[in-house]
């Protein structure tokens, strides 16, 4: 492999920098891995020849004028709206869609003077956890061995954690509603951030579920996903949940250490029939953290239990509500004619539009919303929303930041949970109650399955203490010193 | 069943999704399991509990009313239009 | 304050009471749209005004236009209501072309006004109270043109996003002329406080009925809603035509169904819109987009400062600061423009004089031609001349009805007019006086009557001066030397 492509995010902005290597050299190489990396099928567009047009015009500058990403190639979940080229949402009902305008997320990074290199392959609106529901297909786990029974890379922001994991860009953006950035990251051996709701901007994002969705990075480290977030971040006035809250510094106390501080074990989160491999990945943790310095303590979330459900009912009536923009009429995909009126052009045009898993979806959405049952239903999810929210708010009190694993298993076998949509749920079981709370997560790559498949840990901590998080998520970083790469030369 | 294959097409209309037979029979089933997995949730008191909407206390931020108007290039957003006739964007009559 | 109208409508059975509700829905003047940077402006070209949130594209979200919440305060204090200090936007969801995001952001359960009442009146001493429930901020939809083409609607989204009042009344009204009435004292009043222009024709302004019958003291009965009507009159006409028709319906044994329907202005009847099985289901739910809205009483309290004065309050002035009688300041403080033309008109005039000329002249001949105040042909300024020529008597009172006949055809001064034809009032005592005793000389008969105590021969002689002068003469002037003359 070459060279340039082991090196972290932070390297490479200073490799750059040094002026040692040219951005267009940096830029050509991660083109020619993902040239080389296709047969994963992670990305929904190529944005090869603008991002050799940009590396070029850095190469022109002094290096005294680069800003904090300059010349860094990025992957982009094909979420965010970008100029220039398509976004889909890996939808047919956006197929063709191109947006008139950036989203704050990628323009930030832009004028931070990323680059992006490519889009990606996710479940279609960001609605699984396999991505084995897009549009151009499924995406392959790189980790795959037997080719007759591809991996998932877990899902939605399957593609983006893949790219990661082939070193296909410097670091990836990806969309967190419950769990869909840090559960790939943990398939894929990355290191997923979901920073606490409200941190980076959602305008621009194609809306799954509003209350819940946050962008968040995938990289090869923690402290490249701190550097990451602190150029997405932003206060924008065009996102009426983003907060006015300063960032912290992320970076500057990342390797103090962690002496003293307190980490939270949930004993819900040791749930029925956990596998022992997953059990003994979470005793590592401890271990690792207590080695740290740390004080580890068990804690009581007693609601984890039915997080799930309740993000089942308030995520799919979000975006029951969300996704009735696409009727045929302003962009994207509209049925062939002739029809007998104007439903039948929406049912039609919805029903041929929409993949099943989103359909689905929607209408367990307008179910829980409908006249009879949305008090039942949408009323008392948000009322358990709040107990849920109210856990973690009395944990907090106790610890600085809570473990879990990130998922139930190991990366599984493409197809295996398709027709089974509660199983294919459960992914989601460790990940979802601090995305209902909006709290910043983390998962770190943390060791191997039986099957030699990364596994990864969650760190979770409070609202807006991205810093605590990140800092901890170092120190159990390296402590795991999880080194394995996924080979690719099957 | 909790949801027969009416009340899915009912529910269907509602969000404008057409159905085949095949799958309004195949939602039914799912929509049926799912509802029966979530029985748990009922199950939580959550007497004098407000409904969380928004997880950050934030205040809502107020906008100007300034004088002049964004109007974006009304090429761009008709360039996405998949049928559109001058600067209308069209659909089938609609009869009421 | 009751109700003293006998019931307006008498069928086979008896007498029948009306229960109307009207929900009116204002446009809130302003420059941008309620959650988009849109022009709100009205007549440009088709989907011209629009920001990437006005046609749903993927990814765009709303943020509130803080003169919007402002106006609604104002509105809201003007019919004095209860600006609530916590209110939310939900989502309200329905498929329809001209609803770019397949819901309309509208407040549901927590409107950010409640409980206010417009007072309107029955008589001259009597006036009813109409309770207003609430009054909630929404988007507007686009606009749907279906005569374009056979096989197409276009969609127009203009209007899509701009901010809307919609103004809900208790079932308080109990006959098309107290909905007439309530509307237009509505519309006058968000006119004054500038929060809404009251443009029907443009739809600033449009009203939905829901009208139901019954018999005195009974329950009430099932209601239609009748939608979109875009004028005081079609509301007044939609509202009788659909009280009669659900009285023939139940006196013929039948029973009402509960649907939506239309007015069509043409056959000046409604018609079947949808029924209540077909009925919607919102499903609405707080958008989770948006925050709640926290209005603190500090800006309630700044905001009722800048309250200007509202009609009843003008009414009030006008009795006060000019005299004015019940009538003619009930009729002035009507319109703002009618106000405005008032005290202009007025300004170093006698108040009656220009209140009389407003109503009696002035209305008649608007009325003629169906036009409002603000589009007379004579302005105020033109017509406070007119009576200037009056009050130093260049003209007589009658002369001035002729001119004004003529400024309102011509749009000439009231000079220009006299002028050319000579109709300035002959007042030189000399010259009448020199008539006067040309016609007692040539009529010796009538002298002689008068002098036989026969005054009312005077008017006689009086009438021949001004046969003479073509009604030029000073009445005045006429009668004192003709008085003087023969008495002599
Ligand atoms: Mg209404
Ligand atoms: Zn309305």
């Amino acid at each position: 492999m070459n060279e340039l492509l082991k090196l972290s995010l932070v390297e490479t902005v200073k490799l750059i920098k040094s002026k040692k290597v040219s951005a267009k050299e940096i830029i050509e190489t991660y083109i020619n891995r993902l040239e080389d990396t296709e047969k994963y099928n992670m990305l929904s567009e190529k944005n090869y020849d603008e991002a050799l047009e940009l590396a070029n015009k850095i190469d022109s500058k002094k290096p005294e004028d680069f800003r904090p990403l300059e010349g860094i190639p990025i992957a982009v979940k094909d979420i965010f709206c970008t100029v220039g080229n398509k976004t889909t949402a890996s939808s047919k009902i956006l197929n063709n869609f191109f947006a008139p305008y950036e989203s704050t997320v990628t323009k930030n990074l832009k004028n931070a003077g990323a680059i992006v290199i490519c889009k990606t392959n996710m479940d279609e609106f960001a609605m699984g956890s396999a991505s084995d529901t897009c549009i151009k297909g499924e995406v392959i786990n790189p980790w795959t061995d037997d080719f007759s029974k591809p991996l998932t890379p877990g899902g939605s922001s399957g593609g983006s954690a893949a790219v990661v994991a082939i070193s296909g860009a410097c670091f990836s953006l990806g969309t967190d509603t419950g769990g869909s950035i840090r559960q790939p990251a943990s398939f894929c051996g990355n290191v997923g951030l979901k920073p606490t709701y409200g941190r980076c901007s959602r305008y621009g994002i194609i809306a799954f579920a509003s209350s819940l969705d946050q962008a968040g990075p995938i990289s090869k480290t923690v402290e490249d996903a701190a550097y990451a977030l602190t150029y997405m971040a932003s206060w924008d006035k065009n996102d009426s949940t983003s907060v006015n809250i300063k960032m912290p510094d992320l970076l500057k106390n990342i390797k103090e250490g962690i002496k003293g501080l307190k980490v939270g074990v949930p004993k819900e989160y040791i749930i029925d029939g956990m596998s022992d491999e997953i059990q003994k990945l979470l005793e590592n943790g401890r271990t690792w953290l207590k080695d740290q310095g740390a004080e580890v303590i068990d804690i009581s979330l007693p609601h984890t239990k039915v997080a799930l459900p309740c993000y089942y009912i308030i995520a799919p009536a979000e975006a029951s509500a969300n996704l009735a923009r696409y009727d045929g009429v302003k962009f994207g995909y509209r049925a062939e004619g002739p029809f007998k009126d104007l439903n039948d052009m929406y049912c039609k045009t919805r029903g041929e539009g929409f993949g099943k898993e989103v359909k689905r979806r929607l209408l367990i959405g307008t179910y829980v919303l409908s006249s009879g049952y949305y008090d039942a239903y949408y009323i008392h999810a948000q009322k358990v929303r709040r107990k849920i929210a109210e856990d973690f708010n009395s944990a907090f009190k106790d610890v600085d930041v809570i473990l879990s694993p990130t998922a139930p298993s190991d990366a599984f076998v493409l197809g295996e949970k398709k027709e089974d949509p509660i199983n294919m749920y459960l992914n989601d079981v460790f990940t979802v109650p601090s995305s209902l709370a909006g709290l910043p997560a983390i998962s770190i790559p943390a060791g191997l399955s039986k099957n030699n498949k990364p596994l990864g840990l969650q760190l979770i901590s409070n609202k807006f203490t991205e810093d605590t998080l990140l800092k901890t998520a170092f120190a159990l970083e390296e402590a795991a010193s999880f080194t394995h790469r996924p080979n690719l030369e099957k | 069943m909790l949801i027969d294959k009416k009340v899915t097409k009912k529910i269907a209309f509602l969000a404008r999704i057409g159905l085949t037979e095949k799958e309004a029979e195949d939602f039914s089933k799912d929509l049926s399991n799912i509802l029966k997995w979530m029985e748990d949730l009922k199950k939580i008191d959550v007497k004098n509990v407000d409904p969380l909407r928004n997880i950050n206390d934030i205040e809502l931020l107020e906008r100007e009313d300034i004088d002049f108007s964004k109007n974006s290039d009304q090429r761009k957003l008709l360039a996405n239009a998949p049928k559109k006739n001058g600067n209308f964007f069209t659909v089938p009559k609609v009869i009421e | 304050m009751s109700d003293t109208r006998p019931y307006k409508i008498t069928g086979k059975t008896g007498s029948w009471e009306i229960v109307i509700g009207l929900e009116v829905h204002a446009q809130v003047s302003s420059k941008l749209k309620l959650f988009s940077n849109g022009a709100a402006s009205f007549g440009s070209n088709e989907n011209e005004n629009l920001d990437l949130l006005d046609i749903g594209l993927p990814g765009t979200l709303p943020t509130i236009n803080s003169f919007v919440i402002d106006q609604a305060i104002k509105s809201g204090l003007a019919l004095n209501a209860k600006v609530n200090n916590f209110s939310i936007f939900d989502r309200k969801n329905y498929f329809y072309p001209d609803l770019p995001l397949g819901y309309q952001i509208s407040q549901y359960k927590e409107p950010i006004i409640s409980d206010g009442y417009i007072d309107i009146d029955i008589n001259e001493n009597d006036s009813k109270r109409i309770r207003i429930e609430r009054l909630h901020l929404e988007q507007d939809a686009g606009k749907s043109i279906h005569d374009q083409s056979p096989e197409d609607s276009f969609i127009d989204f203009n209007r899509a996003g701009v901010a809307l009042m919609e103004i809900v009344s208790h079932p308080d009204l109990s006959d098309w002329d107290e909905a007439g009435d309530y509307v237009t004292k509505l519309r006058n009043i968000l006119r004054f406080a500038n929060t809404c222009d009251g443009n029907m024709q443009e739809g600033s302004l449009r009203c939905d009925a829901n009208v139901s019958v019954r018999k005195p003291n009974n329950a009430l009965g099932t209601r239609c809603e009748i939608k979109n009507l875009n004028s005081i009159k079609n509301l007044m006409k939609a509202i009788e035509f659909e009280a009669n028709r659900q009285v023939s319906l139940l006196e013929s044994g039948e029973t009402i169904a509960q649907e939506t329907r239309l007015f069509d202005a043409n056959s000046g009847k409604t018609r079947t819109m949808r029924s209540k099985e077909e009925a919607h289901d919102y499903r609405y739910f707080p958008d989770p987009d948006l925050l709640p809205l926290k209005i603190e009483e500090d800006r309630i309290h700044q905001i009722s400062k800048t309250l200007p004065e509202l009609p009843a309050q003008l009414k009030e002035r006008l009795k006060s600061q000019y005299n004015l009688g019940s009538y003619d300041a009930r009729v002035i403080s009507a319109e703002l423009e009618t106000a405005k033309y008032f005290e202009d008109l007025s300004e170093g005039r006698d108040p009656k004089q220009a209140a009389n000329w407003i109503i009696s002249n002035l209305f008649g001949k608007l009325n003629e031609i169906d036009k409002s105040i603000s589009e007379s042909p004579i302005s105020s300024k033109k017509l406070g001349k007119l009576l200037d020529l009056v009050n130093d008597g260049t003209i007589s009172n009658k002369i001035a009805k002729e001119v004004f006949e003529e400024m309102f055809m011509s749009s000439k001064e009231a000079k220009e007019i006299i002028e050319e034809k000579g109709l300035k009032q002959i007042s030189n005592e000399d010259d009448i006086e020199k008539l006067v005793d040309k016609i007692i000389l040539e009529n010796e008969t009538q002298v002689n009557q008068f002098k036989e105590g026969n005054t009312k021969v005077m008017g006689w002689f009086v009438g021949q001066v001004m046969k003479l002068t073509k009604g030029q003469a000073n009445p005045g002037i006429v009668n004192k030397i003709i008085l003087k003359k023969l008495n002599n």
